[in-house]
């Protein structure tokens, strides 16, 4: 128990760490960039007085460690600053579109995971088989095909040809689920066909492996049938890469996915950063940054913790 | 060899396809085994024991190649020819199985208890509480300490011995009728190795079960076993009653595996006797017998035409063309 509380307090330690760092490069990639902050803002042939004026509201006439320190200070806080562009603070664009972006990635990966899971252990289960060299080699077709061909093709078969589905287009929830659900399928079913692939072919080969230990013909000699080996003796210990891979795409998609967003026209995170980009938001954009930074450490102390949940030799430390 | 035999085994031959050609694990080999007695299969490794006795329920890879004619009979049931189903209401219910290493045979990721209940739960219909209750006393019977407290623990949790114990648990605990132990101690310390042999002759003989103990060791089988089974490159080379074996050892191989058991009345730092080279790996088909090449009552016969199995008066298997005692 004693090893299990500092184990974790050990994790937090890091988080901190890591979140500090990530902080200070995102504040310093607006200081490295070439240029004047009030010029960009303020545009062209402004006046010094105007340029004055900003640079005074923003704060950037005072030296780097204080304005470093006011800056983790209100972000700490919940204040991220406010978009030049459009006066909105950056915390309530994030917060905007965040659900978007997170119903995007939990419907995704449930997609995802109903593909994998079974095709995984299928071909796992027919290592080297037919059943498996068809799997394993339609996982690899579609993996090689990238995102915004698989997305336009099934815009092209299930909008245009079919006309089940939007091609494009976001509602929201409370104004009409049943049209926010429609809206979602092609966008979470893109994403997960990108994903599925790479699930099935990690818990493949861990199943596959998982299935030459001793502990399973242990199991077959008592009686139980291959598919409850499967599922009470082979998922849980195959699942570890599995895990892994999916924290990492998770806290990547809390950030949106900009190709997705783009072409289902999603309000999400992704295509906020983009517009913050191009229309050279620069607060936007270090708030967007640091929120998807955050998210993405958040999520793998997650998915630490659920390591030990799936294998108690990590629960008891030996 | 008396009564009606649970199991018997005939013309079982196992081959694996390898790059080098398909590798022969087991020939011809017969086997009878009665209900309630001991039968140890000994051998060195690579002689086909573990092959064999997987072989019996069917754990064998899906690879393995078995001889068309070949019969394992069952309480008048043919298992080689069962289905699937029928097959897994063998295992675990009539025939239950030790393996060697008990750091590999339990799930790392699955309590005690569970990997106990669950054989119970399929076979006994059990419910929960019900397997809870059996596995608490299971484990009593192996002679485990504080066995509910052993039920939420996990398999690193346990000493090897005590993960022995458990797999023998889970093993006995559909009351089978002959139990296959799988070099059981091979992999255990040498006090530990004593307990487990005790604890299963103890289990043996309070269920009336047979039992089959695979083992390298001679001096196991000696102690362990009512009849002796010897196997040399994946066949039956002898086989009879323990005493007589040990007594009247009549394949030369037996006599030199014998003969190669150090003795407490050795003068001190003699040479341990041992059997010059190796046990061959064959591959397709080898002509003559496959002890020739180290056997030392080799004529030329032995080279050209492998001797066929076959009983003595006794009922005693013997494959040799001059065997010792015979005619003598």
């Amino acid at each position: 128990m004693p090893t299990r509380i500092s184990n974790l307090a050990q994790r937090i330690g890091h988080l901190v760490a890591v979140l500090l760092l990530v902080s200070v490069a995102t504040f310093g990639m607006l200081e490295l960039l070439p240029g004047n902050l009030a010029y960009s803002i303020l545009g062209e042939g402004a006046q010094p007085e105007a340029i004055a004026r900003v640079e005074k509201e923003l704060g950037l006439d005072r030296p780097l460690p204080e304005r470093f320190l006011g800056w983790l200070g209100n972000a700490l806080a919940g204040d991220l600053g406010k978009s030049y562009a459009t006066g909105e603070t950056v915390s309530h664009a994030i917060a905007q579109r965040l659900p978007v972006s997170l119903q995007l990635m939990i419907a995704a990966q449930i997609l995802a995971l109903l593909l994998a899971l079974p095709l995984g252990l299928w071909a796992g289960y027919r290592e080297g088989g037919t059943i498996d060299r068809l799997i394993s080699g339609s996982a690899f077709g579609v993996l090689a095909v990238p995102h915004f061909v698989l997305g336009i093709v099934l815009i092209l078969l299930l909008a245009v040809w079919l006309r089940w589905l939007p091609a494009s287009g976001f509602v929201a929830f409370e104004t009409d689920p049943i049209g926010n659900i429609r809206s979602m399928i092609l966008p979470s079913l893109t994403l997960a066909l990108v994903e599925a692939p790479v699930y099935l072919r990690l818990l493949r080969s861990d199943v596959a492996s998982t299935l030459r230990e001793e502990f399973v013909v242990v199991a077959r000699a008592k009686g139980l049938s291959d598919w409850r080996i499967l599922l009470t003796h082979t998922l849980r210990p195959s699942s570890f890469s599995l895990v892994t891979v999916m924290g990492i795409n998770i806290g990547h998609l809390i950030g949106g996915t900009v190709i997705i967003e783009t072409l289902f026209a999603l309000p999400g995170i992704g295509r906020l950063l983009i517009e913050a980009i191009n229309t050279r938001d620069l607060m936007m954009v270090q708030g967007v940054v640091l929120f998807i930074a955050a998210a993405f450490v958040l999520v793998n102390l997650l998915v630490d913790t659920i390591y030990a949940v799936l294998d108690p030799r990590l629960r008891h430390g030996r | 060899m008396t009564g009606e035999a649970l199991l018997s085994i005939s013309r079982l031959g196992v081959r694996f396809p390898t790059p080098r050609g398909e590798l022969s694990a087991l020939e011809d080999v017969a086997l009878e085994i009665s209900a309630g007695r001991t039968t140890a299969i000994v051998g060195e490794s690579g002689s086909g024991k573990s092959v064999l006795s997987r072989s019996i329920l069917r754990l064998l890879p899906r690879k393995a190649i078995l001889s068309p004619d070949a019969a394992i009979r069952f309480d008048g049931l043919d298992l080689l020819r069962l289905d699937a189903r029928a097959m897994q209401r063998v295992r675990g219910r009539r025939i239950a199985m030790v393996f060697q290493d008990p750091m590999t045979s339990l799930n790392p990721v699955r309590s005690v208890g569970a990997q106990l209940a669950e054989g119970m739960v399929l076979h006994l219909r059990l419910d929960r509480a019900e397997a809870g209750r059996r596995a608490v006393e299971l484990l009593k019977r192996v002679g485990i300490s504080s066995p509910e407290r052993r039920l939420e623990q996990f398999p690193h949790q346990l000493s090897g011995g005590m993960r022995q114990r458990v797999v023998i648990a889970m093993a006995i605990a559909c009351d089978p009728e002959l139990l296959i132990a799988d070099e059981p101690t091979t992999a255990l310390d040498v006090t530990v190795q004593a307990e487990i042999l005790d604890l299963l002759r103890r289990l043996q003989q309070e269920q009336r079960m047979a039992m089959i103990l695979v083992t390298h060791d001679l001096g196991v089988a000696a102690g362990h076993s009512d009849d002796i089974v010897v196997m040399y490159a994946g066949q039956v080379v002898e086989r009879a009653p323990t005493r007589t074996l040990f007594r009247e050892p009549r394949m030369p191989y037996t006599r030199a595996l014998l003969g190669a058991i150090p003795g407490l009345r050795d003068a001190p730092h003699a040479r341990l006797s041992t059997i010059p080279g190796r046990p061959p790996t064959v591959y397709g088909t080898a002509q003559g017998c496959r002890f020739a090449p180290r056997c030392g009552q080799r004529q030329p016969r032995c080279e050209l035409d492998g001797p066929a199995l076959v009983a003595d008066p006794t009922g005693n298997l013997l494959r040799c063309w001059y065997p010792a005692g015979a005619g003598a």
